[in-house]
């Protein structure tokens, strides 16, 4: 395991695979602080260009896009009091009301470095699970594994909003637009209408572009300009905030710990894991001191977290094929089309590639704040550009990003109706993330469920595993759907009447996944 | 976080509004179609989107009863009234996409890249001829240099036939 890792050490530093992580990083940057785009979309973006690369540094790259998000979205969060995705929408609450008392450097800073250990340590506890699951994973055959695609489709479908009836139609509604085109078990193709283009079904990229960033841009555009307006001055106090994590070193650890935990479990992922760790903090705070009014501890802990939780939400998607949110899944579909296969096999066939993801997910941490600490006086003088004159340059990028699926007028075709479709789902409160995790998830289901029928009959639903991993997504769901109440009450924080925006925020976002 | 959803969605649900309703009905409608247009298949193929569609339909059901019920009415529509827009300005901005999407295999790439850059600045953001020209340079040369990159051949365009470098670059 050792050599493996010290081989994909190199790896990760050589020149080529180097630009592309930094070239992840730099896209991953650049969404985290436009409001409203997240990784999904940033992902979505650069698969095309990942799937010209081969398989290392394909997917180095999309881990730099998943890990540095959730560090430059904190500008606007801070800045602008607006989130800049789903991960940073509770350090609005203390990182605005600093930016109001002209701390905005301070704040800025401890978010950033508080980021990047938080992604450091998500690295590092994905390494120390490999030996730990090992034995058990490699244990796992195809009904374990599909009685964890089942729990993780039921968690994300619970999990995703306030709504568990409709994640789960709607996760029923993925699996279902998963099965359009050639049969996984059978020579016939389904749903195909006569239509060649859909022989071999709808493309990932452009669904997953479809749903999520084009229902972003129309509501955005609508709202107009005022994120233009709103820029904080950003002052001074860089090494103060430097020292804020060296004085509050044990809320970093505690938080980044707490993040992978929730990365973990699938569907938990970046709606809750900020507001989750602000709850926590604020319960436990000998002191509450400022919090809520422009505190370094609030902007500390949900930062810490939302950078470690990638590194949690991995653990399932490598070790069991189970992607932890929306953008694990699309990994998890650039695994398939590289060839590879995710779950337990990786750890005995690909060792070297998870080592690979590990370096990679540290690096771009390391490189994300790099670069927000360096640049970021021009980095912030962007987030004022307004979106509409942005709008042009990333509307045309993705229809490019679409049109190369398969270069075929039924991708502009595929991605407008999905747009239509994710806007009219965010309209109705349907969480859009289980679609495309039952979509991506689809095949993998249905190869499992055939192959477990055929090779056990009805002997499958005996074996140990699956009884036990049954049970528990039966007490899991009905747990998540008893998770109603929210998990900061904005009555707490009445004095921060400047960020009253953000739990109306939180629900827009919540469907990111 | 819940706050706002008390505050402003259960006034709003006195009745389930028609827009709610039809986008419920479409939705039972796709998963109907999906199950009667698997019946046909052979038995292997058909066997994963039939249990899936019925699993799905009678979720759809028991999202339908609790909803139009009022008893799930504040999730309904959450997201609709909280924070989606809607409106002539939604309508506008979903024109201008899906206008470029139409114009793209009809005109070609850089005829339409063109028309959709210039008359969006103008006409939405209200820049000025110089914005124009600098984000129309960017985004014409970003996102040719990707599809070069990505040897993209876009669509021959009624356009096309007689001009055939709109569609290239």
């Amino acid at each position: 395991m050792i050599e493996a890792a010290l081989a994909a050490f190199f790896m990760v530093l050589e020149p080529t695979h180097l630009m592309f992580l930094c070239l992840g990083v730099f896209v991953g940057l650049a969404v985290g602080f436009l409001p409203g785009l997240g990784g999904i979309v940033g992902m979505a973006l650069l698969l095309p260009v990942a799937f010209q690369l081969d398989p290392q540094t394909g997917i180095a790259m999309l881990i730099g896009v998943a890990a540095v998000i959730t560090t430059s979205d904190t500008f606007p969060s801070v800045l602008m009091g607006i989130p800049g995705s789903a991960g940073s929408q509770a350090t609005i609450i203390d990182g605005y009301a600093m930016a109001q008392k002209g701390q905005a450097a301070r704040a800025l800073s401890a978010a950033f470095i508080a980021s990047m250990f938080g992604g450091v340590i998500g690295a590092l506890a994905l390494t120390l699970s490999l030996p730990i699951a090992r034995p058990l994973v490699l244990s796992f055959a195809t009904p374990e594994l599909l009685m964890m695609s089942i729990l993780g489709l039921c968690m994300i479908g619970v999990l995703s909003g306030d709504a568990p009836l409709k994640g789960l139609l709607v996760a029923g509604l993925g699996l279902l637009v998963g099965t359009i085109g050639a049969a996984e078990v059978a020579p016939a193709y389904r749903y195909d209408m006569g239509y060649d283009y859909l022989f071999d079904g709808l493309p990932l990229v452009v669904v997953s572009l479809g749903l999520f960033a084009l229902p972003e841009f129309v509501d955005l555009l609508a709202r107009g300009g005022a994120i233009a307006k709103r820029g904080a001055a950003l002052g001074g106090g860089w090494l103060e905030g430097a020292r804020d994590i060296v004085r509050h070193w044990w809320l970093v650890l505690r938080h980044s710990l707490m993040g992978v935990g929730v990365g973990m479990v699938p569907g938990l992922g970046s709606a809750i894991v900020d507001w989750m760790n602000y709850g926590y903090l604020v319960q436990t705070a000998k002191h509450r001191g400022e919090l809520g009014r422009g505190d370094v501890r609030g902007v500390i802990a949900p930062e810490s977290a939302n950078n470690a939780k990638e590194g949690g939400a991995l653990i399932p998607t490598l070790l069991f094929g189970v992607p932890g949110s929306a953008g694990m899944a699309l990994l998890l579909s650039a695994f398939v089309v590289f060839g590879i296969q995710p779950g337990p096999r990786m750890l005995d066939t690909n060792l070297s590639l998870v080592f690979v993801i590990i370096w990679s997910l540290a690096l771009a941490n390391i490189l994300g704040t790099i670069a927000c600490l360096v640049f970021i006086r021009p980095i912030a003088r962007l987030t004022t550009i307004p979106f509409s004159t942005m709008f042009p340059v990333i509307f045309l990028l993705v229809t490019v990003g679409a049109f190369q699926a398969t270069r075929h007028v039924g991708d502009l075709i595929v991605l407008a109706a999905f747009g239509l479709l994710g806007w009219l789902m965010k309209r109705h409160g349907f969480p859009r993330a289980p679609l495309l995790i039952g979509f991506i998830l689809s095949p993998l289901v249905e190869r499992n469920l055939w192959i477990t029928t055929q090779r056990y009959g009805l002997e499958w639903l005996e074996r140990p595993g699956v009884i036990t991993i049954g049970l528990l997504t039966v007490i899991l769901v009905v747990v998540g759907s008893r998770r109603r109440k929210p998990i900061v009450r904005h009555e707490e924080f009445p004095e921060t009447t400047e960020t009253t925006e953000a739990p109306a925020e939180a629900g827009k976002e919540r469907s990111h996944g | 976080m819940a706050d706002t959803r008390d505050a402003t969605i259960f006034p709003a649900f006195a009745g389930v509004p028609w827009g709610v309703r039809i986008f419920d009905l479409a939705v039972g409608g796709v998963i109907g179609l999906a199950i009667v247009g698997a019946l046909d298949l052979p038995w292997a193929a058909k066997l994963f989107p039939i249990s899936v569609g019925v699993a799905t339909l009678f979720l759809w059901v028991l999202h339908v009863v609790t909803t139009w019920r009022g008893a799930r009415a504040s999730e309904a529509a959450f997201d609709a009234t909280s924070e989606s827009a809607e409106g002539w300005p939604a309508v506008r901005m979903w024109g201008w996409m899906l206008g470029y999407l139409v114009l793209l295999p009809i005109l070609g790439f850089l005829p339409a890249s063109v028309l959709f850059v210039a008359g969006f600045l103008k006409l939405e953001g209200r820049t000025s001829w110089l914005t124009v020209a600098v984000v129309g340079i960017l985004a014409l040369g970003l996102t040719g240099g990707l599809g070069l990159a990505l040897n993209v051949h876009w669509p021959q365009g009624l356009l096309g036939d007689v001009v055939p470098w709109a569609t290239t670059f």
